[in-house]
């Protein structure tokens, strides 16, 4: 045999044997350096591949997967180099990441927060996310969001209610009352009025209180009004519970218990004050416990725009034009 | 033939079979992991819904659109991602054969561009049904046509003297407020540090919603008032029309480079109502007969109940702000905001249908700032321990010009008086909290925090509430000590405990206003008949809460939370010429107590069990001149799901909630009356039932119960079964049959309803 022919069957046998190992291996798309979703991830996709770990590749489904944004981080932006768990030889149960996010990670919120804090916390709604009621309470940023799947529930209007609900427990119950904003039918989300992220209003409004979220969407309470209600202006939480209440309109108790926070009003409730409709209309019995009880009359609860009585009639004052 | 050449020979067919079984499961995986983790779907969902009804859908399809005999299911979905340029294109439909239909167009090119636009409709179906003779419902002038008489046992017909039936027969009419919203936004990254952010939002809402019409007493309207009877008042329900807009507008400008990030904002936003007033067209007998005509100076309470309701005014309100947050160091971080708003309303009052007062001017030119400054500060001294300290400043300005309005009562007070611009108060927080993480798994928390609240002198208001009358306080100042406790106890176990104190207090006195000189007074004596907000009274604050997180297994976890909240209310002291006087009168006390329990259990690899149960009482006792009112919400909500794979085609799923809410009243009625200014004594525990007010109860009960077929890889056929009950007792519209009645014999009514739902989807991938 020549030299040349020599080397030809050399090359064949090796051709063969690398092909033989290709089909071997092709359980596993990632040959050795191979990235598999993320640029630089094929040392954690060797191990952490679609037959190993199918929901680990879903991050490559969102916005952290778009390999053409150069800003997209890679495994170990978040999890730290790892150089324990990745180079780890022996049999059993490998040393953790450096960072990890599940329930029973030893790692701290801040400690978790800081990974995805370093490319977000310049984001325009984060700013006051330091000392947040969210961020004192030690909730990390997995608590509520998913990395790792297609669809991160708390980003879905119909879906987020239930991962708030997994601590805000009374909410939940709240919104199963009979008036309620139409959170639980996806129409209202929990984030169209709050910002988890920190907020300058309080219990992390989106506004800068709680007047000017309601306004959002109920602007025709603004006024201001000839005739203001002062409770009105200073807080809409005075009189209503905005999730959901066993009352109309999602007042706090119904009237006239709910004015009676404030007002003395005028006639005696009681079993009498319901039955039957009187004859004579007045400030008393059915007519301030019945059908809308005090606002049968004052009407204009939020405030009235009427300048002038005129012939002497209805004084606005008093909310009743 | 050499022995390198026999070793090929023997491998080749070798490498051909096992290239040929295996070689393609390289194409193969990489196909699954294309599918693992492109974004990309094409989904279209096509599908029928039957209902049973009308009268029994009002309550389940109050914000779902689902109500009536049935409707069409219609949503797809469509999003691309190009891999070469990072660009996002998404097309999403839902409920598009349903009132609640919602569309929306994006397109995003990461770290570059973005653009969307969405349409959102939003609707509210009122469960009440009306039975009435008006038309014209939902317009700014509904004609009122008295209507015959409701059922009713004779002996009520005699006692309430009701005028027998004059043969018009009503019909039924249901309410709807429709929402239909346009957004438009997008944002650009100008450089790498600069992104500049515009959002754009224009909504309509058109529709009516319940409201009240009163015409009292023609000669009650006389300084002295003259006359009474029968035909003293009409009440009326005329539904408040709807047809406004609102347009809000946000542009922001966010930098960030190295440690600091900062933002610009504006947002505008602007109300427009295009029914200015409500008019009702009354006629002059009801079911009480003739309505009584003008006496003296007065109007006649047709005049009365026909005069013109001021609906909401245009407004509109500007606000510029700056945010940002700057790290000094790893360990040191610094928020802050600033923000300036100026809000107006400035609608003129005839063209909205309404009369200035002869000395008022043609539009209240109302006007109201308001300042924001927040900052914040965060450290990490040393590595377990966390600082953060925040302080709050809020200003607003209420600059609406002070006029004369109010043509009210002739020869009373009322007559001729100045608007009380009421908006405006000053509110001042500061808060610091630090957290210690020790060992063992502890972490503790300790916080302080103080804020005080100023409310601006007001005029003198005797001549609208009368002697006693508005009571307020300038200064409110309330501080608070919140403590917390968190154990990790173990991997399975963890647990957190939190506690807060607050206590409000002034150091003014109640005043009535400010007199002549310009002194705060308080007058000399009370009818008892006097406002007293509870967001000027003393008050005691308490929290609690409790939650415990145990994974007792792989497969099961439960979860138990437990709060209680109370706010205690101090008796308000009034000076009274020369010595002070207790008044009882007022918030007394609001309570919350919530219990829950939540379970997961993976019962087998394929399904899953999920259920929760909650407890809540509510207790809100408060007291007025001759009442106390003692009411107490007990709700008891439970829920049940399971969820799970029956084989590799079929998916079931059932969920389950269960409501149970009862109010219950207990009334203190004092035996005398003395005016309001308290004598404990004087006040008698009434038994039950006695002048109890009855007792409510509301029960629902939601069935939901899905499956899903894939009839292969891109079909799935989804079946949908759902049931909804819902029970109560209420009183508010009818008590023992006999219905509360309106002065055209209106009545309202809220049924039972037993709501079915069956559907059937296809769901088509591409």
């Amino acid at each position: 045999m020549t030299k040349i022919s020599r080397i030809k069957q050399l090359l064949a046998t090796a051709v063969q044997v690398a092909a033989l190992g290709t089909a071997l291996l092709g359980g596993s798309a990632a040959l050795a350096g191979d990235d598999l979703v993320l640029k630089g991830d094929a040392k954690c996709t060797v191990c952490h591949d679609e037959g190993d770990s199918p929901g680990v590749l879903a991050i490559g489904k969102t916005k952290h997967g778009t390999q053409a944004d150069g800003r997209t981080p890679t495994c170990t932006s978040c999890h730290g180099e790892s150089e324990g768990h990745v180079g780890y030889k022996g049999s059993g149960k490998p040393p953790s990441p450096d960072r990890t996010f599940g329930k029973k990670s030893k790692n701290t919120a801040a400690e978790k927060n800081t990974a995805c804090q370093s490319c977000h916390q310049s984001d325009s709604k984060r700013h006051l996310w330091q000392g947040s009621a969210h961020e004192m309470a030690d909730v990390a940023c997995t608590s509520c969001h998913e990395v790792h799947a297609g669809h991160d529930k708390v980003r879905d209007k119909r879906t987020q209610p239930a991962v708030c609900y997994a601590c805000h427990k009374e909410q939940r119950s709240q919104f199963n009352k009979q008036s309620h904003h139409p959170t639980p039918e996806g129409k209202v989300a929990c984030s169209d009025c709050h910002n988890p992220h920190g907020s300058a209003g309080p219990k992390l409004m989106k506004r800068d209180n709680v007047v000017e979220t309601c306004y959002t969407c109920h602007m025709e309470k603004r006024g201001p009004f000839v005739h203001n209600h002062r409770p009105v202006t200073d807080d809409c939480t005075n009189c209503h519970q905005p999730h959901g209440a066993t009352a109309d309109n999602l007042l706090k108790a119904r009237p006239p218990m709910v004015c009676y926070q404030c007002h003395s009003g005028h006639g005696t409730p009681g079993v009498a004050g319901i039955a039957p409709p009187s004859l004579t209309i007045g400030k008393a019995n059915t007519y301030i416990e019945q059908a809308r009880g005090c606002l049968n009359c004052h009407t204009e609860i939020h405030g009235s725009n009427n300048p002038n009585g005129g012939q002497n009639l209805l004084p606005p004052a008093f909310f009743l034009r | 033939m050499s022995k390198q050449h026999v070793i090929n020979m023997k491998l080749a067919p070798l490498t051909a079979a096992l290239l040929l079984a295996f070689g393609s499961s390289y194409a193969q995986s990489t196909d699954e992991v294309k599918e693992l983790t492109s974004p990309e779907v094409s989904q279209v969902t096509m599908g029928g819904i039957a209902l049973n009804g009308e009268a029994n859908t009002r309550r389940m399809g109050q914000y779902t659109g689902l109500k009536g005999n049935g409707a069409v299911q219609l949503d797809f979905e469509a999003i691309r991602r190009d891999e070469e340029t990072g660009t996002w294109t998404s097309l999403v439909g839902r409920d598009l054969g349903l009132d609640t239909r919602e569309f929306s167009v994006s397109q995003n090119r990461q770290g570059d561009w973005r653009y969307g636009l969405d349409y959102n409709e939003i609707v509210r179906n009122d469960p009440y049904v009306i039975h009435t003779g008006m038309t014209g419902i939902g317009t700014s002038s509904p004609v009122i046509r008295l209507i015959n008489r409701p059922v009713m046992p004779a002996a009520w017909i005699t006692a309430t003297g009701l005028a027998a039936s004059n043969g018009v027969e009503g019909h039924d009419e249901t309410l709807k407020l429709k929402r239909t919203a346009l957004g438009l936004s997008g944002d650009k990254w100008i450089s790498s540090s600069l992104q500049l952010e515009v959002n754009f939002r224009d909504e309509d809402k058109k529709g009516a919603r319940m409201f009240g019409r009163v015409g009292i007493g023609s000669g009650d309207m006389l300084a002295t008032p003259s006359t009474t009877g029968a035909g003293n008042a009409a009440l009326l329900l005329t539904p408040e029309p709807i047809d406004s807009n609102i347009r809000t507008l946000e542009a922001r400008l966010n930098y960030h480079l190295d440690k600091l990030a900062v933002t610009g904002g504006y947002y505008a936003s602007f109300y427009t109502n295009h029914v200015g007033s409500l008019t009702p067209v009354v006629p002059n007998i009801l079911n009480r007969g003739t309505l009584n005509p003008a006496v003296g100076a007065s109007s006649s309470v047709q005049q009365i109940a026909s005069s013109a309701v001021a609906l909401p005014p245009d407004n509109q309100a500007h606000q510029f702000y700056l945010s940002g947050t700057y790290a000094y160091s790893d360990t040191t971080r610094a928020n802050f905001k600033l923000s300036y708003t100026h809000a107006t309303q400035d609608e003129g009052f005839t063209s909205i249908g309404l009369t200035p007062a002869a000395t008022a001017p043609s539009s209240l030119s109302g006007a109201l700032d308001t300042t924001l400054l927040q900052l914040g500060l965060s450290m990490r001294p040393i590595q377990a321990l966390s600082v953060n300290a925040t302080f709050r400043f809020e200003n607003r300005a209420d600059r609406t010009e002070v006029n004369v309005y109010n043509l009210g009562k002739v020869g009373q007070a009322l007559d001729h008086t100045n608007n009380w611009p009421s908006g405006s108060q000053q509110r001042t927080d500061a808060k610091v909290e630090a957290v210690y993480r020790m060992a063992d798994g502890y972490s503790t928390l300790a916080g302080v925090e103080w804020e005080r609240r100023k409310y601006p002198q007001m005029p003198d208001n005797t001549a609208i509430f009368g002697t006693g009358g508005l009571l307020v306080r300038e200064t409110m100042d309330e501080s608070g000590v919140h403590l917390g406790l968190r154990k990790a106890m173990s991997e399975d176990l963890n647990g957190a405990l939190s506690l807060e104190f607050k206590q409000r207090r002034s150091g003014d006195d109640w005043k009535t206003g400010t007199n002549a000189a310009g002194n705060l007074v308080v007058t000399a004596a009370s009818d008892g008949n006097f406002v007293l907000p509870d967001m000027y009274m003393d008050r005691d604050r308490t929290k609690v809460r409790a939650n415990l997180d145990w994974d007792a297994n792989e497969d099961l976890s439960v979860q138990m939370v437990l709060e209680h909240a109370q706010d205690d209310y101090q008796r308000a002291w009034k000076k009274v010429t020369t010595q002070l006087i207790e008044n009882i009168a007022g918030a007394r006390t609001m309570s919350m107590d919530s219990l829950t329990l939540d379970t997961s259990y993976k019962f087998s690899e394929n399904w899953r069990l999920n259920g929760y149960w909650t407890h809540t009482e509510n207790r809100w006792k408060v007291n007025k001149k001759d009442l106390g009112d003692d009411t107490r919400n007990r709700t008891d909500t439970y829920g049940l799901g399971v969820s799970g794979k029956a084989s590799s085609r079929l998916t079931l799923g059932m969920g389950l909630t269960v409501s149970n809410d009862v109010l219950v009243f207990q009334n203190v009625v004092t035996t005398s009356n003395v005016g309001g200014v308290g004598n404990i004594a004087g006040w008698t525990q009434q038994t039950l039932p006695g002048n109890f007010l009855p007792q409510i109860s509301y029960n629902t009960v939601k069935l939901d119960m899905y499956s899903v077929y894939a009839v292969d890889k891109r079909t799935e056929v989804r079946v949908n079964v759902a049931y909804q009950e819902f029970k109560s007792d209420d009183w508010q519209w009818a008590y023992n049959g006999i219905p509360f009645v309106y002065s055209d014999n209106t009545t309202v009514s809220s049924p039972n309803q037993q709501a079915a739902f069956a559907g059937v989807a296809f769901i088509r991938r591409f």
